[in-house]
């Protein structure tokens, strides 16, 4: 041994100190706020910023944010924002990591935490209760120093994360009660009071006392907890029951206490006579007694329905000691960056939602429920769950249930019929019909057990805990079997065949399990804890009812895995205690043998009855088995081959992870190779099982796109998949989104967007279709059958023919989503390459609340000359309407955001100025854009509730209380005539077209057998709308041909011919549906077979309809002029009932009165004999096209545009898109503010397919006018319109409209072979107009030559909307009061109709749309004067529509605002410096509910 | 609105009086040896391998430019920069040679012309030219079509070569060439089969240098074909007349077609070429029409044949004494006949060269002004000094 051993070894040891040293340093437990953005995750979706909260320990990192407000969807702060696991590599630290974790809340009863609300803390003294503030807070609560635990705490009151829910506040219910008008009659809330024990037959009921019942108002506590070695973060959230309103405290009687109490005092319920009313009045107030402990929650074992927890039933309104139950669980959105998984069902919960929807099941009412759910991002994983504390199994469990858990459909009314009314089962009291019927559909449909009877577990049976496992579980099955046997078949016996009893263990027993009541790309809300059943005390005779019972805890586990689901469930099931063995695996090529990473295995449940059975050959085989067996997909787990960073670290081809026992079948699945065959594996508890998987060589086509000069040009290839005899797939092909594939529709297997016209393509081996498009003005190149070899490569080459001539106009979308947003994963690059390869030639980056500038992608793709862009946001207020403006300053230093202009706590007003404060360069080429302004939450003038037909703000309910809206600004530019591919959301539908498409929809969706789709006429709206509309159908074709008729005449039979020929395409669609293999897919064409219907209908606006719209006003004006229509919202039978009625008077009484109600044969008589009421507008939703001709008419001149609000490729950037008149076609010559100078100045025209120009002049009088000019005709000549409309050769036009004033003054049929390009091209002759008028053609198709598909896709299933989601929620609650809403309806209330949903036709091909902006035409040379302006104040200035808010002068009283607003002091100016603008005051209780800067 | 864009030209013109009085001042200083040491240095290149009948030597050329451009000015466009700053050009190393002196090679990269597809490959070929009556060359090389396109870059009177040229005439692809000194040194023929051409993704982008590796996968081949004839002396190398002395003129054509799988391309050129007492004049006319082989099926707004044509002319003159020439060229561009629009253009550039060895070193200064003659009127006018080096 010398020195020199030594010195090496001393500095070996402190070398390996120092690196212990450093990695504990980074690595170790600990919670701290982060100080710099080292500290950071980072990854495609990491939000956190310097200022939230760090918790580490050695396995996984999570940012928790900082007290908001913030850009994220949980608007206060103290969320979950990023997640990842610890990374090792230099390259993925100090914020380069990989959350892929959008964002999670706690919530309870729908009400999140918001750190910045104070809770409050309850003083008792002889003065009375007095509340003071608390300040929530997010905070370090343990550092982890300790080494034990890291925690941050977020404390803070409950808040409404949607405006909406602050109809669960106290004050507003009962301000909103206050009064209300029932049956005509108005009364107050005492009233209301004291009629209400009568309605519902119980004497006792008090309205106030089930007021008090109802949980509204809560603080928050959520500890964050990472322990060593635990790759979970523990969540514990605290809810404690808060006053609901200081109002209520402030009348409690005086209480001196010197009491202390831990966990707060107990509240009574205290009475108050009032004066004038027989209905005492009541309120909780604190009271000199401690409150209980918090209770920890149960958890949710199996789906059920939450709203009966928190509403509870009306067996539990009229029980006095009734206490409304809490719903807790957590507000999850993966993001897109990490799509969402569950078991059972795959990477497909779309599916899982509208499957159930067309068979009747709302998952409102019928959650989802998983044992987790699962969210996979790029080498990044999460798994979300809950452990029941008190899962118990066999004799351990101390009740058990028996229960229907199978019923065969044809049994389903029988049973439905047997449960009904039953009183001594385990059911509501006198289970109701419909209720009886919805838990039936829901055990057909989800396979949900419907517990009858109670049965305590024979303790007399159990050998013990200490006997043999194995003698103890044969002893247990003895026991269920003798249960089944006796009491099981004398109670099956009630039901008759086809039912099947089961004996489960009580809920307490079960596993955990998370309900998914609704599931979208990105967010849900996942509902984890219950606590019910609790009730009121009595403290003594006459003394008040007491609850002591205020808090409840409730813990979820949020784990992180690598990649795939298996690595983020495997700590879960050792949480939950699931016995499981190991499945490992290794991928191959064949024949290579080459291994491959980064594929997705799937482990599926093995529906075979026995092992010998034969082997599903496809996933598709399997699937019919599993559906049949287990009705879901049987999807276990996910696994990827060489998870996460493995496949640059140890590439080998392997997977593995911990499974449940059990047969499977495990399958590998990449989008570019297909599947690989089935593989059967046997897992055992605590043994290791392998499988070997082979997946072919994906084949490649090397393409080559080019223009007709030879350049190469970006193009779309649509990959359409081809079936065995070469005809193109539909749908989703062979496409397997259950397993991640995309969901393109159409069968479209594939879609590349190139940009440079040059690449090559991996796709699965097969055969294929190929569309080769650029957009809109190409034409399409189609080789109808490539066949595609494994690891082979075939050569393509087409060249796209530009057909459109646009010169001088720019094809723009200014409606654009990537990345940034919250609710897209789309690449940058990807957008980029796809708006080009869409043909588009300049685009506004509008994420949401962020400023995006893709000059850098534009760049780095070497796409300039084809591009140019806006620097752009999308300013996203949840509820108040999204704007876009254009061009922005882009802060590159003021956070991910870049300098978007926030908006929670201010004023309409004040965002519209904040977003002015971004603009980049002279307000003469800024742009601000209303988005989707009809589309209800997010939609401003549905939000403001403008009346389509006189402008004027109807508030009824939220929007009544809507302080940031209060007032209206109107300063914005342009607005989206179109959004997306919504062709229904243009024109308002009547009440006919309403009502026929959805009493059909019904109809549809109540079939339970596909054969009976030949629907009965008479009883049935589907078989009005299957048959031919009139009886001339088959003189229509020559009649609109024949030049012996006049002009009006041919125009009718042009009508009817398209009537004939759209309902005889639905008769074959239908009959076809009939062939189809399964219900659930015939359902499916017949409702795209009624929605193409109906949109066409919609699409076609007649004289009628649109006089009916402008005829319509409100109720009270109506009563005073007979000339008009009144409002009646979409009830058909309210429009048509005085009508039909004098010939049918049956229509119009109910069946209670002898008459049939509004039936089938009614809605037809509506539509035949009163078509003026038929066609009156369904007014619960407007629509854009007739806000703009209001506009027009009375100069609020606002710029129509069409963008695609494209998040993604599967939704086509560019579809619509808008021309604007920028002067040159060429993007590399154009200049953004140009484009915005000529936008501004009306130079536009909206292309949904068809691109129309448009230009007038007067006969005799020299001057001609575009698009967006004002011709001044004071000559004698008529008007001649050059009208030209083009589409590419692959779709036409067949409908040209000229608009004037807000009515149609020209319509011309054409019919040209699609390959024309000039569809129509020709001067139309115009009356020269009295008035001054405008004037814009928009042309349209409605035949199937008129279809985009599939180049251009249809929503494969519709769209989501909320109304859709309340109607689901109002469906279940509907059941579950189905009595008391039988006796409301017998006073004349139609709670049915107020809360069932409306609607619209959302998914059918691609039709071609187009529309021009108008040409003004002034005929008195004074200038333009719109045909109904108004300029009331003489200042030059046309007033604007009675809904914006304009200065005002508070001296003039009343008369100084249009009627409904007041002259009130702009929010945030006072005193001297007050700014008076008219507004819609807000009522005195609603102030305060929403946090509206000063 | 082009009175101040011609306004640097006027300016860069007022400066030949200047730099006439330089003239005298260099004359008398005596000769610049720097340049008579660098020039054989240079022309014999970097190193020099010799094995008997085998001779090869390397060579290299870069070019780096800085200056200013407008906002609107694009790379894709033709524009010699994008933003202003520096921007390197071109840096080419290469080596040729011979063996028995009939048959010649030459290789050589482009580092830095990222605007090629096709890899940094530039040249690659061997020649064999047993006879002045017949040679072949085969492999990546020069497309015989347009003279301005085969004289070498670095030996323009200007910074680049003409924008019309680089858009629309092949530059080197993949193919044979049979050539033949018909009259020796004055009339030449050229005929050659070549890879398919195929087009960059816009007009000013020119023909991409595909196909190398892979054989015509997409385009099938092209045919072209050249006639040049020096009647009187011969011209040199190089556009301007560094050398000096009598009249000598060179004219002649070109034509070619391209026989792609989808669209097929033909194409013809003239060119005339004049050097006389340090003045010269190169004019050249290029047009070519594409056209689909698939035809539309309907009469269309937009025609699916897509004819363009370029002209230009340069003019110049080198003032010896101190070896600096005045060149300014003029070309009209259409790259769509049918359309008028900002592809319709005149350029202008006026281009003061100071050649301190020959083309092997020299400095160049130039302003370009693009004259939009429709459309909207673009800010993509530049001024750039260049450097090149050569040996």
């Amino acid at each position: 041994m010398n020195g020199r051993i030594l010195w090496r070894g001393a500095l070996l040891g402190l070398a390996s100190l120092l690196w212990w040293t450093a990695c504990t340093d980074g690595r170790g437990l600990r919670a701290k706020r982060v100080e710099s953005q080292a500290e950071l995750i980072g990854g495609p979706t990491a939000k956190g910023k310097v200022g939230d909260y760090l918790l580490e320990n050695d396995r996984i990192r999570v940012v928790i944010s900082g007290p908001g407000p913030t850009f994220t969807a949980g608007l206060f702060g103290g969320t979950v924002l990023d997640v990842d696991l610890q990374r090792t590599r230099s390259q993925d630290v100090q914020g380069r990591g990989f959350d892929a974790f959008a964002e999670a809340f706690p919530l309870a009863n729908l009400l999140i935490v918001n750190p910045m609300n104070p809770t409050r803390a309850i003083r008792l003294s002889d003065a009375g209760v007095r509340a003071e503030d608390v300040q929530g807070s997010v905070s370090v609560f343990k550092d982890g120093s300790d080494g034990q635990e890291a925690v941050i705490r977020v404390t803070g009151h409950s808040a409404y994360i949607f405006d909406v829910l602050k109809m669960l506040n106290r004050d507003f219910l009962e301000g909103m009660l206050n009064p209300l008008t029932v049956a005509g009659l108005e009364l107050d809330m005492y009233q209301l009071a004291d009629l209400l024990p009568a309605l519902v037959g119980e004497p006792d009921l008090n309205l106030f006392g089930l007021l008090n019942r109802l949980q509204i108002s809560f603080d928050f506590q959520t500890d964050y907890i990472l322990r060593p070695g635990e790759p979970f973060l523990r969540q514990v959230t605290t809810v404690t029951l808060a006053p609901q309103s200081d109002r209520l405290l402030q009348g409690c009687p005086p209480t001196p206490c010197d009491k202390t109490c831990e966990f707060g005092y107990a509240v009574a319920e205290f009475s108050e006579t009032v004066s004038g009313a027989s209905t005492p009045y009541k309120r909780m107030c604190p009271v000199c007694q401690c409150a209980e402990a918090p209770a920890e929650m149960a958890t949710f074992n199996e789906s059920r329905d939450f709203f009966q927890v928190l509403l509870g039933t009306l067996d539990g309104w009229v029980d006095p000691l009734w206490k409304g139950g809490v719903v807790t669980g957590d507000f999850l959105f993966f993001g897109s960056d990490a799509p969402p998984f569950a078991p059972g069902f795959g990477f497909d919960i779309d599916r899982k939602v509208y499957e159930d929807l067309w068979q009747g099941v709302g998952t409102m009412g019928s959650p989802i429920a998983a044992e987790w759910v699962a969210g996979v991002g790029e080498n990044v994983s999460y798994a979300w769950a809950t452990v029941n504390p008190r899962e118990r199994r066999g004799f351990d469990c101390p009740g058990h249930r028996l229960a229907i858990v199978r019923i065969t459909p044809d049994r389903e009314d029988a049973v439905a019929q047997a449960l009904t009314g039953q009183n001594d089962l385990d059911l509501a009291k006198n289970l109701a019909a419909r209720d009886a019927a919805a838990r039936v559909r829901q055990a057909i449909v989800d396979r949900r057990p419907i517990p009858l009877v109670s049965v305590p577990t024979d303790r007399t049976s159990d050998p013990g805990n200490q006997a043999d496992p194995a003698l103890r579980d044969q002893a247990y099955r003895q026991w269920v079997a003798g249960v089944l046997s006796g009491p099981g078949q004398a109670l099956a016996a009630r039901f008759g065949e086809g039912v099947d009893l089961d004996l489960l263990p009580a809920h307490d027993c079960l596993p955990s399990r998370v309900l998914v009541p609704l599931f979208t790309t990105s967010a849900t809300a996942v509902l984890t804890h219950f606590a019910e059943g609790d009730t009121l005390k009595a403290a003594g005779e006459d003394a008040p009812l007491v609850d002591d019972r205020r808090a409840y805890t409730f813990t979820r586990y949020l784990s992180v895995g690598e990649g795939d689901v298996a690595t983020a469930v495997a700590p879960l099931y050792g949480l939950r205690g699931t016995p499981t063995g190991t499945l490992e695996g290794v991928v191959f090529e064949d024949p290579s043998r080459k291994p491959l990473s980064h594929i997705d295995v799937f482990l599926l449940q093995d529906p075979r009855e026995k092992p010998e059975d034969p082997i599903p050959t496809s996933f598709a085989a399997y699937r019919r088995l599993a559906v049949d067996r287990f009705g879901n997909s049987g999807i276990v787990s996910h696994f990827q081959s060489d998870v996460g960073l493995r496949a640059q670290t140890e590439p080998s081809g392997s997977f593995e992870g911990p499974v449940p026992p059990g047969r499977y079948l495990a399958m590998a699945h990449d989008p570019e190779r297909g599947s690989s065959a089935l593989e059967p594996v046997e897992v055992r508890v605590s043994e290791r099982s392998r499988v070997l998987l082979f997946l072919q060589a994906p084949g490649e086509v090397a393409y080559r796109v080019t223009d007709q000069a030879g350049n190469r040009i970006p193009a779309r290839l649509s990959f359409q998949a081809l079936d065995e005899t070469g005809k193109p797939l539909d749908w989703d092909g062979t496409n397997e989104p259950e397993l991640g594939d995309h969901r393109y529709d159409h069968g479209v297997r594939k879609a590349e967007h190139s940009g440079h016209g040059e690449g090559t393509v991996r796709l699965a081996p097969g055969r294929y279709r190929v569309l080769v498009s650029r957009g809109m003005e190409y034409a399409v190149a189609e080789v109808p059958d490539l066949e595609v070899a494994p690891a082979q490569t075939v050569p393509l080459q087409v060249t796209l023919i530009r057909e459109v001539d646009t010169t001088g106009w720019l094809a723009g979308d200014f409606h654009v989503h990537a990345v940034a947003s919250v609710d897209s994963s789309l690449p940058m690059e990807t957008r980029i390459r796809a708006a080009v390869a869409e043909g588009l030639e300049v685009v506004a980056a509008t994420d949401h609340d962020h400023i995006v500038d893709y000059g850098p992608w534009i760049r780095q793709e070497g796409l300039e000359n084809f591009l140019k862009y806006e620097v752009a946001a999308e300013v996203s207020p949840l509820e108040y309407g999204h704007f876009n403006a254009f061009p922005m300053r882009y802060d590159d230093t003021a956070g991910f955001v870049h300098g978007a202009p926030g908006w929670h706590g201010l004023t309409m007003r004040q965002i519209f100025d904040r977003m002015r404060e971004m603009r980049d360069g002279p307000p003469e080429s800024f742009v601000m854009e209303a988005n989707h302004p009809r589309d209800g939450f997010m939609g401003y003038l549905a939000q403001l509730g403008v009346k389509g037909y006189d402008m004027t703000r109807k508030r009824p309910g939220m929007e009544l209380c809507n302080q940031v809206m209060s007032e209206a600004p109107c300063d914005f530019d342009s607005f989206e005539v179109q959004n997306g591919k919504n062709l229904q959301y243009l024109h308002t539908p009547t009440v006919g077209e309403a009502e026929r498409h959805n009493r059909c929809y019904r109809e549809i969706l109540d079939l339970r057998d596909a054969k009976r789709l030949a629907f009965e006429p008479g009883a049935s709206v589907c078989a009005w709308l299957l048959v031919d509309p009139v009886a001339d159908c088959d003189r229509a074709e020559a009649a609109a041909r024949d030049p012996a008729l006049g002009e009006a005449e041919r125009l009718a039979w042009a009508v009817t011919r398209d009537h004939c020929a759209w309902h005889r395409e639905a008769r074959e669609a239908f009959q076809a549906a009939s062939k189809a293999d399964g219900l659930l897919s015939a359902k499916r064409q017949a409702l795209e077979a009624l929605k193409a219907l109906s949109l066409r209908y919609q699409l076609e606006r007649t004289d009628l309809e649109n006089d009916a719209f402008f005829n319509t006003t409100s109720e009270e004006q109506a009563a005073s002029d007979p000339t008009k229509f009144a409002d009646v919202g979409c009830s058909q039978q309210k429009a048509c009932e005085a009508c039909v009625g004098k010939r049918h008077p049956e229509c119009a009484k109910k069946v209670s009165d002898g008459g049939t109600g509004w039936t089938t044969a009614c809605v037809i008589w509506c539509r035949d004999e009163c078509p003026e009421h038929d066609a009156r507008p369904c007014t619960d939703r407007f629509e854009v096209l007739e806000d703009w001709f209001h506009f027009l008419d009375i100069g609020f001149d606002k710029v129509g545009v069409a963008n695609s609000d494209s998040h993604g490729t599967a939704k086509e950037i560019g579809h619509p898109r808008t021309y604007v008149q920028a002067g040159t076609d060429s993007p590399a010559a154009a200049d953004v503010r140009d484009v915005n100078r000529a936008m501004k100045a009306g130079r536009v025209t909206l292309s949904s397919g068809a691109f129309i120009e448009f230009s007038l002049r007067q006969e005799g009088t020299p001057g001609q006018a575009s698009i967006g000019d004002v011709l001044t005709a004071t000559g004698d000549g008529d008007l001649l319109a050059h009208i030209r409309v083009q589409t590419p050769s692959w779709y036409r036009v067949e409908r040209i409209e000229v608009w004037s004033n807000s009515r149609r003054v020209k319509q011309i049929f054409v019919d040209p072979p699609k390959e024309v390009i000039e569809d129509f091209n020709a001067e139309v002759r115009l009356p020269r107009p009295e008035i001054d008028s405008w004037y814009l053609v928009i042309a349209y198709g409605t035949s199937g030559e008129a279809s985009m598909s599939p180049v251009y896709k249809r929503e494969p299933y519709g769209n989501i909307l909320i109304s859709t989601v309340i109607a689901l929620a109002a469906d279940q609650l509907l059941a579950n009061f189905s009595s008391l809403l039988d006796k409301v309806s017998s006073l004349g209330l139609d709670v049915s109709s107020l809360l069932g949903s409306l609607e619209l036709p959302d998914s059918y091909p691609s039709l071609a749309w187009g529309a021009t902006n108008p040409i003004r035409v002034d005929v008195d040379g004074g200038g333009f004067r719109p045909p109904r302006a108004v300029d009331t104040n003489g200042d030059g200035v046309w007033d604007p529509p009675p809904f914006c808010s304009v200065p005002c002068d508070p001296s003039k009283g009343e008369a100084a605002c249009p009627a409904g607003q007041a002259c009130l002091p702009r929010i945030g100016t006072s005193g001297a410096d007050a700014v008076h603008v008219c507004q819609s005051p807000t009522p005195e209780y609603c102030v305060g509910l929403q946090r509206v800067s000063p | 609105m082009h009175v101040h864009r011609f306004s640097g030209i006027l300016a860069m013109l007022c400066c030949v009086p200047v730099l006439a009085r330089a003239e005298e001042t260099a004359e008398a200083i005596g000769p610049r040896t720097f340049a008579d040491k660098a020039l054989p240095v240079l022309q014999r290149g970097a190193a020099r391998f010799e094995a008997g009948p085998f001779e090869a030597s390397l060579h290299g050329r870069l070019n780096v430019w800085t200056g200013w451009v407008g906002s609107d000015a694009l790379l894709s466009e033709g524009d010699p920069m994008q933003e202003y700053g520096f921007r390197m050009r071109r840096v080419r190393f290469g080596v040729d040679g011979s063996l028995f002196k009939t048959v010649t090679f030459g290789i050589e990269m482009d580092l830095f012309d990222s605007e090629k597809q096709g890899g940094p490959l530039y040249d690659a070929w061997v020649d064999w030219t047993p006879t002045h009556w017949f040679g072949f060359q085969v492999g990546f090389q020069k497309f015989p079509f347009a003279k301005t396109e085969m004289n070498s870059s670095a030996g323009t009177a200007h910074l680049d070569r003409a924008l019309g040229v680089k858009a629309m005439a092949p530059s080197n692809t993949l193919g044979l060439v049979i050539h033949s000194d018909l009259w020796k040194d004055h009339l030449r023929l050229t005929l050659g089969v070549f890879n398919g051409l195929q087009r960059n993704a816009s007009f000013w982008e020119g023909y991409e240098g595909v196909g190398v590796s892979l054989g015509s996968r997409f385009q099938r081949l092209a045919y072209v074909g050249r006639l040049d004839i020096e009647p009187l002396a011969r011209l040199g190398s190089g556009e301007p007349d560094l050398q000096g002395g009598p009249v000598r003129l060179g004219l002649g054509g070109g034509g070619f077609y391209s026989d792609g799988k989808t669209d097929e391309i033909f194409g013809a050129s003239g060119y005339l070429h004049l050097k006389a007492y340090g003045f010269h004049f190169l004019g050249e006319a290029i047009w070519d029409r594409a056209r689909p082989q698939k035809q539309p099926t309907t009469v269309t707004t937009t025609p699916a044949e897509v004819d363009r044509v370029t002209a230009q002319g340069t003019i110049g003159y080198f003032i010896r004494p101190i070896t600096t020439g005045l060149a300014v060229r003029t070309e009209y561009i259409d790259n769509h006949m049918d359309q008028k629009d900002e592809g319709d253009q005149v350029v202008v550039a006026a281009t003061l060269t100071h050649y301190l060895v020959q083309h092997y070193l020299k400095a160049s200064f130039e302003y370009q002004t693009r004259i939009e003659l429709h459309g909207r009127k673009l800010k993509n006018d530049s001024a750039i000094l260049g450097i090149q080096l050569a040996f």
